[in-house]
């Protein structure tokens, strides 16, 4: 099989679309995190298809990943799993077609695989609204600012984020 | 077996949503109907009023699995409304680009959404348990798909660099002979797919298709050539609505297709297939061979086999395309609007994509008429279920039911695609 470039370190991933109001926070999210340039911290923003995360994170010792959810829950509510140990509710985190792959379904393929990081954190972000727009809801946004204060401590000191 | 319902209300492993319905009394199939009930898009509307130049970016956001087809359908229709032809290079890029796109469409349902009917697995991710380096192997094929269209397209889904006239920026050489490795470990791959899923068992089914393709004289058909099928049709595009029409059927929000005065039909790999053998690399043909396939298949249920043979092609056919290119002067030929009508037909991978379009001489789009292959498909995935449940009333329920799931499947529908139309009428009193 063709040679794959791995490193050691963390991957930040934020996934959503920036066009669906609140579905983009993830995205925020990952962008903001990713100004502050931190060593050994590769970040992506945006992702087309779960499977492409098993070929990023593999070997990584932690995989962050943030996106919205849409649950019962009140806007801005913050939700954290742990990706390897958490049942992930998979009508939380949806994918947008059946040929793309959702977050749950690409951990349990890459439970399947042998490919996964050493850790995965994922936080989903209740959001309010859905609808055709870019502009992401006070409340959301404010969750989304003290979690990637919190990622960027974190990060910096090499320890386990701890809840928003 | 005397009276019986079967029923799917949401079909699993296709894109979109359908169900299935089928009716048996008296051990007689009363109805077979494909349900398809996602809600109908409006493209042919708001393409409406639009320039010319953007309709590949609009009719991509069609589909997020065969973007480069849209694009390719409609930058052919526009391109014959202003007289342009596209060639050397930049037609190379084009046939580059749908490589891409077949070898990870094709791959993705090849491996991760028909196999697992066959091995016996509800989904890839239970059959990545038992088979985890198929599966592998199939990501890596379907990353090579999606790396070419980035390459080429600027991105996997709904691609930015496809222009009326060509492409905004094209590879330097190097860019390209950087897939050369990938490639070739993808053409030998695929060649271990075609001798693997010919070992599969194959339900008995085979019917008398009217296989519909385009055919080109000089190579596997992608964006270019006649309208043909076996069983005499031989057109050019600008024909296609004097042979085929579609109609409206009441359980379906896509419509249904015929060919004028006879019937149902079938597009994608098994009528390309069919009409074109000839045009197979012989790699391809000597794979079919081998595996004993023949220049013809008419079990739907083989059709994965012709897909992975389509996946040889479309690795060859990429190697060749590299090997030879030169990088063009200008990444487009200039095309300015005239009044006019222009029709483009391409093969996206699930079978023959038309497009239509009326523009007038500011080349704002006055019509818009998109027939994807999937619509096409509709009526003979029908008739696929009715045959094989009429030959299969002896199965228990639970095995019936996968199997005519497993029927839809064999077509890779893409029900999504064909959603795309709704002619509303409001009567206000």
């Amino acid at each position: 099989m063709p040679k794959k470039n791995i490193t050691p370190g963390v991957l930040v991933v934020g996934l959503g679309n920036d066009f669906r109001s609140d579905d983009g926070v993830g995205l925020f999210v990952a962008r903001q995190v990713e100004k502050e340039n931190l060593n050994n911290v590769k970040v992506i923003v945006g992702v087309s298809d779960g499977t492409s995360l098993l070929d990023s994170w593999e070997n990584k010792d932690h995989a962050i990943l943030i996106d919205s959810v849409n649950s019962a829950e009140y806007s801005g509510f913050l939700y954290k799993f742990d990706g390897l140990s958490d049942n992930i509710p998979e009508d939380y985190f949806l994918a947008y077609s059946s040929h793309s792959f959702s977050i749950p379904r690409t951990i349990n393929l890459g439970k399947a695989l042998g490919q996964l990081p050493k850790m995965i954190t994922i936080y989903g972000i209740e959001g309010k609204s859905y609808l055709p727009g870019d502009a992401i809801n006070s409340a959301v946004k404010e969750t989304a600012v003290k979690l990637i204060s919190n990622i960027v401590e974190e990060l910096k000191i090499g320890g386990e984020i701890i809840h928003a | 077996m005397k009276n019986k319902t079967i029923k799917v209300d949401y079909l699993a492993r296709v894109e979109g949503e359908g169900g299935l319905f089928i009716k048996i009394k008296n051990d007689k199939i009363v109805e077979s109907r494909f349900n398809i009930f996602e809600p109908p898009r409006f493209f042919e509307g708001f393409l409406k009023k639009r320039k010319f130049t953007e309709a590949p970016d609009i009719t991509a956001r069609i589909c997020g699995i065969c973007p480069v087809a849209y694009q390719m359908s409609s930058t052919h229709a526009m391109e014959q409304i202003c007289g342009v032809k596209v060639d050397g290079p930049l037609r190379d890029l084009r046939r580059l680009l749908y490589c891409g796109e077949w070898i990870e469409s094709h791959a993705l349902h090849i491996f991760m959404l028909h196999a697992p009917d066959f091995l016996g697995y509800e989904d890839a991710i239970k059959m990545a348990g038992d088979y985890p380096e198929i599966v592998k192997k199939a990501l890596q094929l379907k990353k090579i798909g999606n790396d070419l269209m980035i390459k080429l397209g600027g991105r996997e889904i709904h691609p930015i660099n496809v222009r009326v006239g060509g492409f905004y920026k094209v590879p330097e050489k190097k860019e390209l002979e950087e897939f050369i490795a990938p490639l070739k470990w993808a053409l030998a791959t695929s060649l271990e797919a075609v001798d693997l899923v010919a070992t599969f068992d194959f339900p008995d089914l085979e019917r008398d298709y009217e296989f519909v393709s385009l055919r080109h004289p000089d190579e596997y058909p992608l964006c270019e050539g006649n309208i043909v099928s076996n069983k005499g049709i031989d057109i050019p595009n600008d024909k296609f609505l004097d042979f085929f029409e579609e109609y409206q059927v009441s359980h379906s929000t896509s419509l249904h297709s015929k060919v004028k005065k006879r019937g149902e039909y079938l597009v994608g790999p098994m009528a390309r297939f069919h009409n074109n053998f000839d045009k197979l690399p012989p790699s391809a043909r000597k794979a079919a061979k081998k595996v004993g396939l023949g220049k013809s298949c008419i079990n739907p249920f083989k059709s994965i086999i012709v897909r992975a043979l389509e996946l040889v092609f479309a690795c060859e056919e990429a190697l060749k395309i590299i090997k030879r290119y030169e990088p063009p002067e200008k990444p487009f030929v200039e095309c300015l609007p005239k009044e006019g009508i222009g029709h483009g037909c391409t093969e996206a991978p699930r079978g023959m994509l038309y497009h239509r379009y009326k523009i007038d001489h500011d080349g704002i789009i006055k019509e818009a008429r998109i027939i994807p292959p999937t619509s096409q498909n509709q009526k003979s995935i029908e008739s696929d279920l009715q045959k094989f449940v009429e030959k299969n009333l002896h199965l228990s329920d639970k095995n019936i039911t996968w199997h005519c799931e497993q029927t839809i499947r064999n077509y890779d529908p893409c029900i999504s695609c064909s959603c795309h139309f709704l002619k509303l009428k409001i009567n206000r009193e």
